[in-house]
């Protein structure tokens, strides 16, 4: 009721021209966000690095030097300098490989995190707005996918479709949906209901009108917020197969695979396992917290 | 004064937000006797629900309050510390009645227990004595068969019976002040008429001090003894009831009430009065007089200085610039604003425009797997015709079957049964774009008819977008002007519906409707979500257009000033089917059937200390799910007689409408 009547008044607080335009409220909500630039300044950089690798890397990932194996990184007893971060059992430069396995890791975290969206949301507003039948075979869809063991039927599929980079992100996409259903469902349940799409289909819309001019914009904000958060589990589902072995092969640089190569001399040489590891936690976390960010900032009315 | 039982001086409420402060109240004082009831009436923002929140201590965390004296009795409120003020007033002294009655009682207690709680918090009584005392309260505020109600859950009762509880929980320690917080706004209006009528009873009886806020200025002339005004967070008029509708003295009060349609003078020719403008922000530094950017007799002073506060009595006062409220600088009604053009006249005789031939809709319903099928008879068998030009209302209360009717005619719903037919062809056969062109609808709620992630000028051209009709320039120039003909100005094409007031949503939703020229529109409540201010303003849109552009309406409605004030024709649905149908004139002077009547009685027109009509309905209420057997209105009809309860009553013609009533059967009783 209090709410009512604050949302009220601050209605007719719009009709000010005191009152900061949209656009400028949400940049000051935007810059005023920790969470949201510092992962964002994160990304970005790594981002750049990704994109730049080839200049950047001081060796080729893939060329080995045997007499220089398993040399620590500058700062530890007996690192040098030609090898600022190491190398590994084959003697191979640790920050070059790192480098491009930024690209491994945002090339699967993207294309997986777009794959399931597009699968995930399709589904869940069909399910929501049709509801009745539709709504059935969905959420049994969805019951199926949840009951299945996920990292085990991602290893058989990959297994049996053979390793490579296509096939370990359209595999990780077409098993990462049910959140995006989940939500977009519910959300689509609810704008049903509104008048809007009473309007919508009184002035002679159709149902493809219906769904993508009137349901999808207003599902965006929760989708976009699921994205980023799917971007971080896809990378670390790919990590994840890659240590197991069934993800990308050696010798692609990938984060996942690195760690695995480690394993085996990560009580002499942490730093294989450390360095990977920590590249990846800095990442995921950068993602979330964009994700975070995002949504506190495009639905203020939502925090508290 | 010194004597007085609730005394509230320099009340001040400010809230911080992310741009400023928000002054929702602002130097609000009065004071109440013991067994007085003030009642305080504002339009939305108005900061009267801020102002009850303030007294009671539950202010928003984000709130600030300032008071040079709040005082109940011998209690001091504004030094109080929270844990006193839980424990010795709210509840105890104070009690609060709130609007919803759906959501202020906890669903998963029985009423039983929630009505003893309070008592039991206090330690008052023992179990036996409170529940004791729930079934005598209960009994008083007129719930039948108290006793097995006590272990029912909320979603057993019905709205009406939910708001009694909540009187009578807002009782249980016979608290010396009660404040309802617009206690009967959710309600429909027979139950509303005896909600408040039960309530003054219960004032009187128990002797207590009681706060009404309310925005429905029939309901505070009808009930209390003293009036607040409140406009912008600030008191703008007080008096005694008489006082206030007798002699309304600041420009904004005399405006509210030019906004009601009057009764008797809804003749379809005079416009109503309004209010230009909207409420203005009460963020940041405010400067002069908060009415002055609406007010009719506003001058330089107005806006330069805070305005005077002027006594005009005992207990009586206006804050305006002018020492009489500006009475004698307001000029008469101008003729343009008096007379509408006329009627287009309606051809009794012309084929129908748009026919309904025995509708019928039936709902299934099945609470879960197991549970048995329950059948709802939304729509039972509805005759209804409209022909070119004319306004028909269809009246009922919630629950009826209106809104279905107005979805099946927007072809939102399928029929079971029978047809609705568009020009002699069934609407079935029209396909959809065909039909958008003809149908319209205006929706209740500007709050969700608009898609909040369209600007105004594509929700308003999208018709004409989905219809591809013309380029998207010679669409834009169209807006433009549907825009100009609403009256929204051209600066909101680009703006998101969340930017604007209410009112201004409807106008857009309005134009959105007419954009394609259609013949009927479809109006479903279009005013119960606004204030009364904007509420005239919409209404009189509404006519301007149909005079402008021919249209024909439908208004779906509850309220009978609105009816009475647009309609020209008036059918009343109960229950699924329509029991009485006949012009204006007729169901206004000559209502036949008793629900008709009823509905009529519980129109609370401004008659200062009239106090609430009985509408003689009795407690039950109307449940689509099991229908009584025979007449559908009998266990509420004042005067059924032996055959109400055993057959129902046929549909019968009479020479200027129709009824469906034993009373006026073929042959006599």
């Amino acid at each position: 009721m209090t709410d009512a009547t604050q949302n009220q008044a601050l209605d007719a607080a719009s009709e000010d021209i005191g009152e900061p335009s949209p656009a400028a409220a949400l940049r000051r909500r935007i810059l005023g966000h920790k969470g949201l630039l510092t992962g964002g300044i994160i990304i970005a950089v790594l981002i750049l690095l990704a994109i730049f690798a080839p200049l950047l890397a001081p060796h080729s990932p893939y060329a080995q030097s045997l007499p220089n194996r398993l040399l620590p990184p500058v700062w530890v007893d007996g690192g040098r300098w030609t090898y600022l971060l190491g190398t590994d059992h084959l003697g191979r430069d640790y920050l070059s490989r790192l480098l491009y396995g930024t690209r491994v890791s945002l090339i699967i975290g993207l294309g997986a995190a777009s794959i399931s969206c597009v699968i995930g949301v399709s589904m869940g507003i069909c399910a929501g707005y049709f509801g009745g039948r539709v709504d059935q075979i969905i959420s049994y869809l969805l019951t199926c996918q949840l009951a299945m063991p996920g990292l085990l039927i991602v290893t058989a599929l990959v297994f049996l479709i053979g390793p490579s980079l296509l096939v370990v992100t359209l595999v990780i996409g077409a098993t990462h949906w049910t959140l995006y259903l989940v939500v977009s469902r519910s959300a689509a349940m609810q704008i049903r209901q509104l008048d809007y799409i009473a309007a919508a289909l009184s002035i002679g819309s159709n149902r493809r009108q219906v769904l993508f001019y009137e349901v999808l914009p207003n599902l965006l904000n929760q989708v976009i917020v699921i994205f980023t958060l799917e971007i971080g589990v896809a990378i670390l589902a790919e990590a994840a197969l890659s240590f197991l072995g069934v993800g990308l092969q050696p010798p692609t640089p990938a984060w996942g695979l690195m760690i695995a190569e480690g394993k085996t001399a990560m009580f002499f040489q942490p730093w294989l396992v450390i360095l990977p590891g920590a590249m990846l936690f800095i990442l995921v976390i950068a993602i979330n917290l964009v994700g975070d960010g995002i949504r506190d900032v495009t639905a203020p009315e939502h925090r508290n | 004064m010194g004597g007085a039982f609730l005394e509230v001086e320099n009340l001040s409420v400010d809230i911080a937000l992310a741009h400023g402060d928000l002054h929702a109240v602002r130097d609000v004082s009065f004071s109440l006797d013991k067994g007085e009831a003030l009642g305080i009436v504002g339009e939305s923002g108005s900061g009267k629900s801020m102002t009850a929140l303030a007294l009671m201590g539950l202010l928003p965390q984000t709130a600030r309050r300032t008071a040079t004296t709040l005082r109940l009795g011998d209690l001091d409120l504004l030094h109080m510390s929270e844990r006193t003020l839980s424990n010795q007033v709210r509840g105890e002294r104070a009690s609060m009645i709130f609007q919803e009655p759906m959501t202020s009682l906890n669903p998963v207690y029985t009423i039983g227990r929630q009505l003893t709680e309070a008592v039991l918090l206090h330690g008052k009584m023992g179990r036996a004595e409170a529940t004791e005392r729930a079934l005598f309260l209960l009994e008083k505020v007129g719930i039948a068969n108290a006793a097995s109600r006590l272990n029912q859950y909320p979603h057993q009762m019905s709205g009406g019976q939910r708001q009694r509880v909540m009187i009578a929980m807002a009782l249980m320690n016979e608290p010396e002040l009660i404040i309802a917080d617009e206690p009967t706004t959710a309600l429909d209006v027979t139950i509303q008429a005896q909600i408040l009528q039960q309530l003054a009873a219960l004032q009187r009886e128990f002797g207590m001090t009681m706060i009404l806020i309310t925005h429905d200025l029939g309901v505070v002339a009808r009930t209390v003894d003293k009036i607040a005004v409140m406009y912008g967070g600030e008191i703008v008029e007080t008096g005694t009831t008489s006082e206030v509708f007798g002699r309304p003295s600041h420009p904004y009060t005399r405006g509210l009430l030019r906004c009601i349609p009057e009764p008797g003078k809804g003749d379809g020719r005079t416009r109503l009065g309004s209010i230009r403008g909207v409420v203005p922000s009460l963020v940041g530094t405010l400067t002069g007089c908060t009415f002055a950017n609406r007010c009719d007799v506003a001058t330089d002073a107005c806006r330069q200085a805070p305005p005077p506060v002027w006594p005009l009595g005992p207990g009586r006062m206006i804050r305006c610039v002018h020492a009489d409220g500006g009475v004698s600088a307001a000029a008469p009604p101008s003729a343009a604003d008096a007379v509408s053009s006329a009627n287009p006249i309606v051809d009794a005789a012309s084929p129908p425009l748009l026919a309904v031939e025995d509708v019928r809709c039936v709902f299934k319903i099945r609470r879960s797997v197991f549970a048995k099928t329950q059948f709802l008879n939304a729509v039972d068998g509805v005759d209804l015709a409209l022909r070119h030009g004319e306004v028909l209302a269809l009246v009922g209360e919630s629950g009826c079957g209106k809104t279905t009717l107005a979805k099946i005619l927007l072809g939102l719903q399928s029929v079971d049964a029978g047809r609705v037919m568009l020009d002699g062809q069934a609407i079935t056969d029209v396909n959809s774009r065909e039909r958008a062109r003809r149908i319209q609808p205006i929706f209740q709620d500007p709050y969700s008819s608009l898609n909040p992630r369209r600007t105004i000028g594509e929700t308003i051209g999208r018709p004409l977008a989905v219809h591809g009709i013309g380029s998207a320039p010679e669409r834009q120039r169209e807006v433009e002007r549907v825009m100009a003909l609403v009256g929204l100005p051209r600066r909101f094409l680009h703006r998101y519906p969340n930017q604007i007031s209410g009112g201004q949503r409807q106008r857009v939703a309005i134009a959105r409707a007419i954009i394609m020229k259609p013949d009927i529109v479809i109006c479903d409540e279009p005013t119960s979500a606004l204030d009364v201010s904007v509420q005239s303003q919409i209404l009189n849109l509404l006519l301007d257009l149909r005079d402008e552009l021919g249209l024909t309406y439908m208004i779906i409605t509850h309220d009978l000033a609105v009816v009475e004030y647009m309609a020209t024709r008036i059918a009343v649905m109960y229950l699924g089917q329509i029991v009485e149908e006949g012009t204006k004139a007729q169901i206004f002077r000559a209502p036949r059937h008793p629900y008709t009547r009823a509905l009529l009685d519980s129109v609370l027109t401004i008659a200062p200390g009239a106090g609430v009509p009985d509408t003689r309905m009795g407690l039950s209420f109307p449940n689509p799910l099991s229908l009584p057997a025979g007449c559908r209105f009998h266990p509420r009809c004042p005067e059924a007689f032996g055959p109400c309860s055993v057959t129902a009553p046929a549909l019968r013609k009479l020479q200027d409408g129709v009824v469906r009533c034993h009373l006026y059967a073929e042959t006599p009783r």
